[in-house]
């Protein structure tokens, strides 16, 4: 029952919730991004593995791409460093 | 510190549950077989010899999108536009002045970036015309074009990007012909309906049980799936240049959009 | 306007390349939709990419360019990689980093970025920053012989810019 493919799984799953704490409890928020994007990432990771190509070409262009994007502009509209 | 054995104990917590749920087998069975609703499309869509009920594409995931499920899609469409309807309308009276401007990152990075932008253009494209064939379609290959105008602007600057003509309202006209593009290929069949009599559906692809309206599954001996490509190319044209527009408005600096939507104080 | 086509050549094949090489097949449709749009594409990006036509559809430079990358892949980079891993090896680890200038005599966009591109991809040598008015690079190097820009030049760039100014130039 425990195949490459769930281990692979766990992996990546563990790799996203880190990043996932990581970029809550940042408070620097260009960095809180960067967390968030290899938590996405990871993300795409787990779509292929699940074996789910549509997701991952529309995943990995959006989570390295447009996300980091949008979120970089908004963040130069406000403050860089979040207040506690 | 305390924080941190917090996060620690949940992660472990979330790792070992998913663990026991997956070898214990608490979700049922994950890759076990192939299950009757899956069996049918699977089936269903690449099928000539049951013309009714087939999309004529041997990609499922377009198939349901585009064909089996084409209003579900339709409104998904719908609503990523009325997003993009609110940011042009949030950003109404900004003016986009073109300027010449050599700003923007140095100048290994900006022919390293022209050099990628071709590529760009024609991978986004292949997704999009091989959307009926291989895993893809007009979304995906919108997300992928769409990285093109943000990094050039990253890279050269957004003055660049109004310079080489890619301004606000051709992005807007280019995306409503994207839309209208969606609506016609949607409404082709009502014209099969009001001259030849026989029934039609909205967003119908191939025949059905009561209709003998079908979009050509072949155009010179290459499957092209009725509708499916028309609906790829147009949904590509209407993502890349909403996300465009997105973006040509999102970089337009803070202090520009407070003076213009920000008012002033009367006593 | 036809200038403008004849430009588009070079941007083109190379996009016709990457769609068909992308789509992973060579049916007819492949064929004639990667036609299409690699046209578009190329002339879209014609005028940003490519300055005199002559020099890009000249196969000597073509030809150039490829003994460059045999040169380069072969010869630069295995030497490179030694010198870094006997650096590594050795128990004293003999690094002397520092940033210097070195100086290119090429003026186009494409020839300055190859050059700084082989500089970096080489192992032992990172190109930091470039001033193209000063024409030199900051290139921070992980054994500092002499900061003086003749030595620099010497060792890190000379190789790189004799071929790349046959290309490029």
């Amino acid at each position: 029952m425990v195949d490459l493919t769930m281990v692979l799984l766990a992996v990546f799953a563990g790799i996203a919730l880190f990043f996932a704490y990581l970029a809550i409890s940042e408070r620097n928020l260009v960095r809180a991004l960067i967390y968030s994007a290899v938590q996405s990432s990871a993300f795409a990771f787990i779509f292929y593995l699940l074996r789910a190509p549509d997701i991952v070409l529309v995943y990995v262009p959006i989570s390295v791409g447009i996300y980091p994007a949008a979120i970089l502009f908004l963040i130069r509209k406000t403050k860089e460093v979040e207040e506690p | 510190m305390r924080k941190f054995l917090i996060a620690a104990a949940v992660i472990v917590i979330a790792v070992l549950a998913s663990i026991a749920a997956t070898v214990g087998g608490a979700l049922g069975p994950l890759f076990n077989g192939v299950r009757s609703l899956a069996e049918f499309y699977l089936l269903n869509v690449f099928n000539p010899h049951n013309q009714t009920l087939t999309a004529m594409s041997p990609e499922a995931v377009t198939s349901i999108v585009w064909d089996y499920r084409g209003l579900d899609t339709l409104f998904e469409t719908v609503v990523f536009y009325m997003a993009i309807i609110g940011c042009v309308s949030l950003h109404r009276g900004i003016e986009l002045i073109r300027k010449r401007s050599e700003a923007g990152l140095s100048r290994i990075v900006k022919t390293v970036t022209k050099i990628l932008i071709p590529l760009n253009i024609v991978i986004a494209a292949s997704i999009a015309l091989h959307g009926h064939l291989t895993p893809g379609g007009g979304f995906q290959a919108g997300a992928a074009m769409a990285v093109a105008p943000i990094i050039v602007i990253v890279v050269f600057s957004r003055f660049f990007l109004l310079r080489k003509g890619v301004t606000k309202e051709v992005a807007l006209s280019l995306r409503s012909m994207g839309l209208l593009g969606i609506a016609l290929v949607a409404l082709i069949p009502l014209i099969a309906w009001v001259t030849t009599g026989s029934a039609a559906y909205v967003m119908q692809n191939q025949v059905k049980a009561d209709s003998s309206f079908s979009f050509p599954a072949y155009i010179g001996g290459s499957l092209v799936s009725g509708s499916l490509i028309w609906y790829n190319i147009f949904e590509f044209l209407a993502v890349t240049f909403g996300f465009t527009i997105v973006f040509l408005l999102l970089s337009v600096d803070e202090e520009t959009v407070r003076k213009v939507l920000g008012g002033e104080e009367h006593e | 306007m036809v200038r403008r086509f004849v430009k588009a050549v070079t941007p083109g094949i190379v996009a016709f390349l990457t769609y068909v090489v992308f789509s992973g097949s060579i049916r007819p449709y492949d064929v004639v939709t990667g036609i299409i749009v690699s046209v578009v594409a190329g002339i879209i990006t014609a005028e940003l990419l490519v300055m005199s036509p002559t020099k890009a559809l000249n196969p000597v430079r073509l030809l150039w360019l490829i003994i460059y990358g045999l040169y380069y892949l072969i010869i630069a980079e295995s030497r490179a990689h030694f010198d870094v891993a006997k650096r590594i090896i050795n128990p004293k680890m003999p690094i002397k980093p520092g940033i210097v200038r070195v100086p290119f005599n090429v003026k186009t966009d494409y020839a300055i970025t190859s050059i700084a591109n082989s500089i970096t991809n080489t192992p032992g040598t990172v190109v930091v920053d470039l001033n193209t008015e000063k024409q030199v690079y900051y290139v921070h190097w992980i054994d500092v012989k002499a900061p003086d820009p003749k030595t620099t030049f010497e060792h890190i760039s000379k190789m790189f810019e004799r071929f790349i100014k046959k290309v490029f130039e």
